[in-house]
């Protein structure tokens, strides 16, 4: 708590903040159109479509985002910044426990009935705090939330929580209208699969397993960075493709035209798209940094030994990871602007370079010698078949590893059966999974704070207790003064680097693949933008 | 006779599919993995959500009670609610066999209509070359991987001529012309995909019967009383030909839905096939439950037609 009191007395003045900002877009030649429809093609179906109650980043969000706004959003631009969406201004007090937002005027849901401040405050209190999966983890902190007129909302906080503006991004809580759901079973509600938003799109149909259709929303609120009307297009259809191969063939045979950023096209066939006539494909960071990591169970004797964590590190060739698995298009973790927490502290972390002999000896230290096979210990080797990259850097570690004298045994399970055996049972050696650790870095709680042990999915897997990472993990969301925060954790991402419990590796990164007669693709922070800004170039071709 | 025969075996199939959703229930309840995790997604959830949604589930109950009340809700007619997809069971499947029931019928039609052709092709001039060619066009047809061969015809047909579409079931432009072409446009592939294995082994078991069938005497007796080719194989020698035929299919709807799998993935076609292993990924309990009951119950009607079928294509066959 100490952390506090400094920063706040340093905080004399309102913080205010104000304009909207806008999505840094994909520039092509060619005049925007409106008009038209956009084919999008997506590996998933959906389980509903009301981002106010669920929490499946890589399908839904990308979806709904075009239904719904949220309050603010995380900014577009790649430094984490927040940018206002619903709520066009918001100030927070002195002791950053009040937050009184603005709010937009005229804006209205897709049935005409007018956005509130009502809205709002049911929108939080009444659906994402009891009904979204992590609702009670980010708005249990709010005392209360008060509606003095219909354009202002003001809440309160219990505790100082550094984070609390990014939860009011959509992916934690877009904003569902009260006159629909207020006083009705939230989970079933019919608008869960039909929803009513304020966003650019409106909901037409769904068919599951095949097809989602959604029209141009003539009323929006938001205009584009120039003045223009948005959206451009009058037309959203997302086909769902399972099977990856298709996905593409289907862009290359206009079936399609644009593949979500949804990492669902494999990092080889990106240079091969690059060449294909009549496609484009941009890549760029994802600022959330879904970063591969290694994870350790500490609980297992030989994991649970730092010195065998450390060898085990020394064996892991980033480099050639990036090269063979991701075609290059990945950071090494360990980069200062874009790697590990790196990205927020802009302070290098330690790393682990390839060293074999060094492995080999802190392997020796740690009593592990070889055996006259030129053996030491075997390990298992836990990951997922949610994506391709995981058995590929999975083969590449054993033929590190074998080289040290460590064999592994790669053992593959769906997502539910991982969930259960890693995240629950921790019946694991080694585990490879992606794991967000932005856009704030608070999340880093969710893995590294024991209160998470065995707490279901990408949670603490690795069993790390350590009362000082816990304690500076609850102090550092509780700091206000940025520079401060990013000294903390810069200390925090010291202590994880040296006690390892898990290695990060790399992150790949995000990739548009669309047809090239489109334009305006919103690329940047994150990948849960709209479309309201994509549009066709100089004219909509045939069937479109 | 006919309609207590299917009765019979009708209520002969009640206990079967007892014990496929007994076994089944419990089955899946041992798998690892839960539904609730899958439903929370990447994000993780607070402990109150959890609990609050193992309740609203009926996961907290023991497992015989859960079994119990599934098989009581059953007996009502009630498949349950999917977790995932929330809604009614019943619902999610008949909206989605409707598609599979097109795949599988036409690839039914398309597998036992070509192998019958071929089959009786080749028949007419037994170990001919045109008999040699088309057994080993069978054998290449029945060991292409269905997922190969749908991407490759996606390939050619989608990507380099661009005559078909690749995926779906509809194109959703704006000028797909008539409902009804653009529908049997995207069918084709599948169904080609589907059908092609099928029709391997029904050209295969066509020649072979054919071949035994021909050389039997009422066939000469109708060569002696001038009958053309044509009459006598397809009108004479094809119907006794085919009762094998019938079985084999009869007896393969339970793999047909297999390849049905694979190629609504390959294709994206929004039919059972997908949505049995979204469900399975997904450990919705309900909607997996009510698939498998929905599959063996199909299977066993299948069979009972098939039965049926015989006293049709054979009148000398009594159900009794």
């Amino acid at each position: 708590m100490k952390s506090i009191f400094l920063p706040l007395l340093m905080l004399s003045a309102l913080v205010w903040n104000t304009g909207v900002s806008y999505a840094q877009t994909t520039v092509a030649a060619g005049k925007p159109v409106y008009g038209g429809t956009l084919m999008a093609g997506m590996p998933l179906d959906l389980r509903n479509l009301n981002a106010a109650i669920f929490n499946a980043t890589r399908t839904g969000q990308l979806v709904s985002v075009n239904l719904f706004d949220g309050l603010l959003r995380h900014s577009t631009w790649g430094d984490g910044k927040l940018t206002p969406e619903l709520a066009k201004s918001w100030k927070v007090s002195s002791d950053g426990l009040m937050y009184t937002f603005d709010l937009e005027r005229g804006v209205k849901w897709h049935d005409g009935k007018p956005f509130t401040s009502a809205d709002v405050k049911f929108g939080i209190q009444g659906i994402c705090l009891p009904h979204h999966p992590v609702g009670h983890l980010n708005f249990s902190n709010i005392g209360s939330i008060d509606t003095p007129d219909d354009y202002t909302v003001v809440i309160k906080l219990k505790t100082f929580d550094a984070a609390f503006l990014g939860r009011l991004d959509p992916k934690w809580c877009a904003i569902a209208p009260k006159h629909l759901y207020d006083g009705t079973d939230i989970p079933n509600n019919k608008y869960n699969w039909a929803p009513v938003g304020t966003g650019p799109f409106k909901f037409k149909e769904w068919v599951r397993g095949s097809h989602m259709i959604f029209e141009k929303n003539e009323n929006y609120w938001q205009k584009g960075p120039n003045g223009e009307r948005l959206p451009f297009l009058d037309r959203l259809v997302f086909r769902v493709i399972p099977d990856e191969t298709t996905l593409i063939s289907s862009l290359e045979s206009g079936s399609i035209d644009y593949i979500p950023p949804l990492d669902v096209v494999p990092s080889s066939e990106i240079p091969r798209l690059n060449k294909t006539k009549g496609i484009k494909t941009v890549t760029w960071p994802y600022a959330n940094k879904d970063i591969f990591f290694l994870f350790y169970n500490m609980a297992r004797p030989m994991t649970g030994n730092v010195d065998v964590r450390h060898a085990l590190a020394y064996l892991v060739d980033t480099q050639d990871i990036i090269t063979r698995v991701f075609s290059g298009s990945a950071n090494a973790s360990s980069s200062r602007d874009v790697g590990f927490i790196t990205w927020f502290t802009g302070t290098s972390a330690p790393h682990y370079g390839y060293d074999l002999k060094r492995a080999g000896d802190l392997l020796d230290k740690a009593g592990y010698k070889k055996d006259k096979d030129g053996k030491r210990f075997q390990l298992n080797l836990t990951i997922t078949t949610e994506s391709p990259e995981f058995l590929q850097i999975a083969n590449l570690l054993k033929t590190s590893y074998a080289r040290a004298g460590v064999v592994l045994d790669i053992k593959v399970y769906d997502a539910a059966a991982a969930t259960e055996r890693v995240y629950k049972k921790l019946d694991y050696d080694l585990h490879i999974q992606t794991v967000a650790v932005g856009p704030d870095p608070y999340l880093l709680s969710k893995t590294w704070h024991s209160s998470n042990i065995g707490a279901g999915w990408i949670t603490n897997a690795s069993g790390y207790k350590n009362p000082k990472m816990d304690q500076m993990l609850e102090e550092g969301v509780r700091i206000i003064d940025v520079g401060t925060r990013k000294a903390a954790y810069a200390a925090i991402q010291n202590v994880l680097m040296k006690d390892l419990p898990m290695l990060p590796i790399a992150s790949s990164l995000k990739v548009f693949v669309f047809n090239e007669q489109l334009g305006g693709f919103p690329i940047g922070y994150t990948y849960r933008e709209t479309l309201a800004g994509v549009h066709w170039l100089n004219a909509i071709p045939k069937g479109r | 006779m006919r309609i207590p025969f299917a009765l019979r075996r009708i209520l002969q199939a009640v206990p079967i599919t007892l014990g496929i959703i007994v076994l089944s229930f419990v089955l899946i309840k041992l798998a690892p993995g839960d539904p609730i995790t899958m439903f929370v997604g990447d994000g993780g959830a607070s402990p109150e959500y959890i609990a609050e949604l193992t309740r609203r589930l009926g996961l907290d109950r023991p497992i015989h009670e859960q079994l119990w009340l599934y098989l009581w809700r059953l007996l009502q007619g009630d498949l349950g609610m999917s977790i995932h997809q929330g809604s009614r069971v019943w619902d999610v499947i008949f909206t989605r066999a409707q598609p599979t029931i097109m795949l599988m019928g036409f690839g039914i039609a398309i597998g036992v209509g070509a192998g019958v052709l071929m089959g009786v092709y080749a028949s007419a001039r037994p170990y001919s070359r045109r008999d040699n060619a088309i057994i080993i066009a069978s054998l290449v047809l029945y060991s292409l991987p269905g997922f190969w061969l749908g991407q490759m015809l996606i390939l050619i047909f989608s990507v380099k001529l661009g005559i078909l579409p690749a995926t779906g079931m509809s194109s959703f432009t704006v000028d797909a012309g008539s409902m009804w072409l653009d529908y049997a446009k995207h069918l084709l592939l599948p169904t080609v995909t589907l059908g092609a294995s099928l029709a391997a082994f029904v050209m295969r078991f066509v020649r072979t019967s054919m071949i035994e069938v021909l050389g039997q005497d009422y066939i000469l007796t109708a060569r002696s009383k001038g009958l053309g080719d044509m009459v006598i194989f397809y009108k004479h020698a094809l119907r006794n030909a085919l009762l094998p035929v019938v079985t084999y299919v009869g007896l393969r709807v339970g793999h047909i839905l297999s390849g049905a799998v694979v190629v609504e993935s390959v294709f994206g076609w929004p039919g059972l096939g997908r949505l049995l292993i979204d469900s399975l990924f997904a450990r919705d309990y309900p909607l997996i439950m009510g698939m498998l009951l929905v599959a063996s119950v199909s299977v066993v009607l299948v069979n009972v037609a098939v039965d049926i079928l015989y006293s049709y294509i054979d009148p000398r066959i009594r159900l009794q």
